[in-house]
């Protein structure tokens, strides 16, 4: 069984409010009421001048500075990002990456096309790395994308920030457990919802799917909802989640949304920033059961079970 | 583990059938310029003739033309190139599943790991196989140049595209396969240096090439220096 021995995250400093990029947005007054009530939108953590690499790096300076990540050998980097073509193809960051913290008998590389839950299949990837490998090996986990262009704006879900966040993988942690992972595909809605019509189709059992893809991912190791203290989802919004809550049963406080009017939806470091700010505000107690939950259009749906 | 099927398509540039898809580079080539690394002012009338005249199948088009078949548990997709099919809110992987109505316990889209992104992806399928949850896993490296950028100089490539998809199994079948392993070489066990790109790239292509040709009998071997790092792999196939 794999465990999240170390895990940080980043983010600038620089916040704007929400009604502060109405003209940059091009959100419209009707925009502007939505994310701002329903979705609970407040602030998002943005900054344009801040190259990729120092995003990730604000993530990487800290794990590789623990002095628990020096006692492994590092196997593998998987950094995730939602945002498909987000470098140049000949000079990838990841190389610099590997020179700058001298990870050099490490495979660095991209895992991509889950959308915001490349984060949560990193895990499960990483479940499949270490099983067979000595103790001493560890993966990390790297995730973040920069906010730009188009994918600033999801009309109706969320507006997006910058963030990053840092996992280091191994077999012997003693915090953090993953008791299990998860991933099932609806490959009815693999192109995604332009068509209002396969929208449609979506939601009329979407909800339903996710349920049950909850409780089973649960199940699997024999759990059930009663035990899960804190479901960490994406930071997208409060009222979609507030909507499973009611579909699951369980009081909405039971899922976390704390960061949503903070920082905005930063893309596939979402779960791993929820758990570490829900920790810091006393939420998540030793032995505790969390459920890190996401979806990703295309169409995925993905868990991880933690044991703190 | 097994190689159950393997099956290798090259893409000649210039033969035909569908133009390349000019607005798909046009999108990656916004992408990048809006996030600084890259500017679409660099791409001159030459290069821009060249993509126009060349011919490169989408990703999606060299999956229909590889004919995977049978009942996969994981799917992996390994691209050194972007891949251009998968944009906002839909994902290749996905679109894999729908085309050949399989139900996949697992995706990966592994890329920006330089050419011999194959190998790492290779390497992990025998991972996840000797795992003992996965039965089959489908494989496939999908090289398409249909452009590439070099710091500021943008350079547009109209070489010969390659597919490859494996069928890799963890259990030898009734029909003889080769088996295939990967290792990790110890750091400085190795000798020689790390092969310029295009020259890695043609190296990968002659032993995938090599690896759809093997016959019973014959034992192939090659040796992978990551381009990002010291990592040395050591790939041997035996059939």
């Amino acid at each position: 069984m794999i465990g999240i021995e170390e895990l940080v995250y980043y983010i600038p400093e620089r916040r704007v409010a929400i009604k502060d990029l109405q003209r940059e947005l091009r959100l419209t007054e009707d925009d502007l009421f939505v994310h701002t009530t329903f979705l609970g939108q407040k602030e998002i953590a943005y900054d344009p001048d801040m190259p990729l690499m120092n995003l990730l790096t604000g993530s990487m300076d800290q794990l590789m500075n623990k002095p628990n990540t020096g006692k492994y050998k590092i196997t593998h980097l998987l950094y995730t990002h939602t945002v498909g073509c987000n470098q140049a193809p000949l000079q990838p960051l990841l190389k610099d990456i590997v020179r700058k913290y001298d990870l050099q008998q490490c495979n660095a590389m991209a895992v991509t096309q889950v959308s915001c839950a490349a984060g949560i299949t990193a895990l499960k990837y990483a479940e499949n790395l270490l099983y067979d490998a000595p103790d001493d090996e560890a993966v990390i986990i790297l995730s973040g994308d920069r906010s730009f262009g188009s994918w600033r704006k999801q009309p109706g879900t969320a507006i997006t920030g910058d963030a990053s966040t840092a996992a280091l993988i191994t077999k012997t942690s003693s915090v953090r457990k993953v008791l299990n992972t998860n991933m099932e595909i609806d490959s009815r809605f693999h192109m995604g919802f332009n068509d209002p019509k396969v929208l449609e189709e979506f939601r009329k059992d979407g909800l339903d799917k996710l349920k049950d893809f909850v409780e089973r991912s649960i199940a699997r190791s024999n759990a059930t909802l009663s035990d899960i203290k804190l479901i960490l989802p994406s930071i997208t919004n409060k009222s979609s989640w507030k909507t499973v809550a009611n579909h699951l049963g369980i009081e909405t406080n039971r899922i976390y949304v704390e960061n949503v009017p903070r920082i905005g939806h930063c893309f596939t470091a979402d779960n791993f920033i929820n758990y570490c700010t829900a920790k810091q505000e006393g939420k998540i107690k030793p032995g505790d059961l969390c459920l890190f939950l996401a979806t990703g259009t295309g169409f995925f749906y993905t868990s991880a079970l933690i044991q703190e | 583990m097994y190689i159950q099927q393997i099956h290798n398509e090259s893409f000649p540039v210039g033969e035909g059938r569908v133009k390349m898809n000019y607005a798909g580079t046009e999108y990656y080539l916004k992408q990048l310029n809006q996030i600084g690394t890259a500017t679409l002012s660099n791409t001159t009338a030459e290069e821009k003739a060249i993509i126009n005249s060349s011919y490169l199948p989408s990703h999606t088009e060299m999956v229909e033309m590889l004919k995977p078949e049978g009942n996969p548990d994981a799917l992996i997709l390994s691209y050194w190139m972007p891949d251009l099919d998968t944009k906002v809110g839909n994902a290749l992987v996905t679109t894999i599943c729908a085309m050949y109505d399989v139900n996949v316990k697992e995706t990966m889209a592994l890329s920006e790991n330089g050419p011999g992104v194959f190998f790492s992806a290779l390497e992990y399928a025998q991972r996840a196989l000797n795992r003992g949850e996965y039965k089959e896993i489908w494989l496939f490296y999908l090289n398409q140049f249909q452009g590439g950028s070099e710091k500021d100089e943008r350079i547009f490539w109209n070489e010969p595209g390659k597919g490859v998809w494996l069928k890799l199994t963890n259990a030898q079948s009734d029909k003889k396969c080769p088996n295939i392993k990967v290792t990790r070489c110890k750091p400085g066990t190795h000798h020689g240096n790390t092969p310029d790109l295009s020259e890695s790239w043609e190296n990968i292509a002659s032993f995938l090439n090599a690896l759809t040709n093997q016959k019973a009998g014959e034992s192939l071997k090659y040796r992978h220096f990551n381009e990002y790092s010291s990592l040395v792999l050591d790939i041997e196939s035996n059939c």
